[in-house]
């Protein structure tokens, strides 16, 4: 136990050998003192599952279940030398956030027992993610800082994946906590920072295998590099069997969701995602793949028509989720800087506004239903106010694409529009 | 000291020989009901969630049927908080059992002392009642859930802190003006066509 406040990476503890019999001193955090106990891996429940895999569900959860309560009434010291040195620990967390069902996810109907046993895991786990990423737990139960960064990172406890199945499944009922959980982790490791700037290109690469899979775009295209001469497109949206259909809206929804928890949860993470231009990208991303999909789900009259609408809520929930991405991005790095900054700064922030808008007018679809969730009038009124020298010209030129975007897609614009002088 | 005879179980259950004091005793039993993590206020929270108001109504009086017997083992000089333990003990005996047998009889007659038989019996009865609402896995699989981290010293992380089971779902959009009313301005968007 830590005492006189000795940080646990560098307490000693004196512990009889189970061989010898003798005392020995060892570093509290020492692979002996972890306990040998093997972890299985989570499976999640089937959905309307026979009785015997309800039951085998029931004991892996169990099995699960005592070892994490256990794992979480262990002393400071203990705890940390369990999820240092138990490698099945690891594995047991992770397959829990790759596999446990999500919000999104079809509505399950699971018995009561399923249910019960779902909720007491799913508190168990966060507050496993949670400990580990508590590097001061009490007044004598703590570990220096900057030794906790490398115990996290390099132990592999943490890593952008994760904390990204973090976000989407406890952001929405957790987020002051999980915020919290994250910021810590990403301010006591910076290399989690670089870790994000490197995980960027395979998030685009994400969206751009999505638009593959329609059929709608191959390799380099989405890039804006030039396409190959005589390369096979995929089959098209009406062209794909219904699982497939099904998957890649499934897919696109629960990839929604999870980057704009993350960035609801982990702000600052917008900087990094604007490094890579996303919002241009995913602009581009919404203005090709929205439209066809919606045409799709439309001529798919021959399909149930239960499925065809959660098709189309699954799509309205996810073009949802990515005006919302988008609105972070602009909120984070330019719209709150320049509430915040000195009136010297603020010319670089609404530049970047400007710029961001000017090349968003040719989305025309992303653009209408960008401004119908966060009117583009109003972030405008707001420049005019704190930079008063803000050239009209470029403005105007924004508002009446806007309005261009709105017209040329056919809508009009509901409510009245904010005026501005 | 004449030990009275409900407090005779104790003794057994403590491993405390017959002469020592009784002040000693009734806070040993006390203490083990305190360590443990499954309440009374817990049964009825798990009963009422998963019930509909009409079933609510029948279970409240079992359960009040319970707490009655139990007051009746345990004799009423302890208070509810000994009496709602007691009655936990009973619920955790009886939820899947038809009858009070043997073992049942004696796991009472060892944590409690001599008891009356027509109280277990009612107390059996109502739980079965009780029981006879869910499925046979549920109530197991909330017991176990309750019982792991019983009579254990260390208090687990996170205990005193609130966790929300809420979680990102699909959106009904009725709030939202992203939904299908695109249909009423465009080219018949939506699912109407």
């Amino acid at each position: 136990m830590a005492k006189n406040n000795v940080p646990l990476d560098e307490l000693q503890v004196t512990e009889r050998d189970p061989r010898t019999g003798k005392e020995i001193s060892l570093p509290a955090l020492h692979p002996n003192r972890c306990e040998d106990r093997c972890f299985v891996l989570y499976k999640p429940p089937s959905q309307d599952g026979s009785p015997a895999e309800v039951e085998e569900y029931l004991e892996q959860a169990q099995f699960i279940a005592e070892d994490l309560d256990w794992v979480l009434s262990l002393p400071h010291d203990k705890f940390w030398c369990q999820v240092v040195f138990d490698e099945s620990l690891q594995k047991c967390l992770e397959s829990y956030l790759r596999l446990a069902p999500r919000g999104c996810d079809s509505d399950m109907t699971t018995s009561p027992a399923v249910s019960d046993m779902q909720k007491h895991l799913h508190r168990s786990v966060f507050f496993t993610f949670l400990r580990m990423a508590t590097h001061k737990e009490s007044k004598d139960h703590f570990i220096t800082p900057a030794v906790f960064g490398e115990i996290i990172y390099n132990n592999f406890l943490f890593d952008i994946p994760k904390i990204l199945d973090l976000c989407v499944l406890y952001g929405k009922g957790n987020g002051p906590l999980l915020h919290k959980m994250i910021e810590n982790i990403f301010s006591q490791q910076e290399a989690y920072y670089s870790d994000l700037d490197e995980t960027l290109p395979t998030v685009l690469q994400v969206l751009d295998n999505i638009l593959k899979k329609c059929g709608l775009q191959t390799d380099g295209a989405f890039t804006g590099e030039p396409q190959k001469l005589g390369v096979q497109g995929a089959p098209s949206l009406t062209d794909i069997s219904l699982m497939d259909f099904v998957d890649v809206v499934q897919f696109l929804c629960d990839t929604c969701t999870t980057l704009c928890s993350f960035l609801d949860i982990f702000p600052t993470a917008c900087k990094t995602f604007q490094n890579h231009k996303f919002l241009t990208r995913l602009a581009c991303f919404y203005e090709i793949l929205v439209p066809e999909l919606e045409t799709a789900i439309r001529r798919r009259t021959s399909e149930d028509k239960s499925i065809q609408e959660d098709l189309w809520r699954r799509l309205c929930h996810s073009r949802k989720k990515m005006i919302e991405i988008a609105h972070f991005l602009i909120n984070y790095c330019c719209l709150q800087p320049i509430l915040e900054s000195s009136s010297e700064n603020i010319n670089l922030f609404v530049e970047d506004f400007l710029q961001i808008f000017t090349t968003l007018i040719q989305e025309k679809r992303f653009l209408a239903d960008y401004d119908e969730q966060f009117p583009v009038a109003d972030d405008i009124s707001l420049l005019q106010q704190v930079s008063p020298f803000l050239d009209d010209t470029r403005t105007s030129y924004i508002l009446q694409g806007v309005e261009s975007a709105w017209e040329g897609l056919g809508r009009k614009k509901h409510g009245v529009p904010t005026t501005h002088t | 000291i004449i030990i009275p005879s409900k407090q005779q179980g104790t003794l057994s259950y403590s491993n405390i020989v017959f002469q020592e004091s009784i002040q000693l005793i009734i806070p040993l039993l006390q203490e083990v009901f305190s360590k443990a993590s499954l309440t009374w206020k817990k049964i009825v929270q798990f009963i009422n969630e998963h019930l509909g108001k009409k079933e609510q109504q029948v279970v409240t009086e079992e359960l009040r049927a319970v707490l009655r017997a139990a007051k009746e083992i345990v004799g009423d000089e302890y208070g509810q908080e000994m009496i709602e333990s007691a009655a936990v003990f009973l619920f955790k005996i009886f939820y899947d059992k038809d009858q009070v047998g043997h073992e049942e009889t004696r796991a009472i007659k060892q944590m409690f002392g001599p008891f009356p038989l027509s109280s277990v019996d009612a107390a059996c009865s109502a739980i079965n009642k009780v029981a006879s609402f869910f499925e046979e896995t549920q109530i197991e699989t909330f017991l176990k859930v309750h019982s792991i981290s019983h009579l254990k010293d260390q208090v687990p992380f996170g205990k005193n802190i609130s966790f929300s089971f809420d979680m990102y779902s699909v959106d009904t959009f009725l709030d939202i003006s992203l939904k299908m009313k695109d249909n009423e301005d465009t080219k018949g968007f939506g699912l109407d066509y």
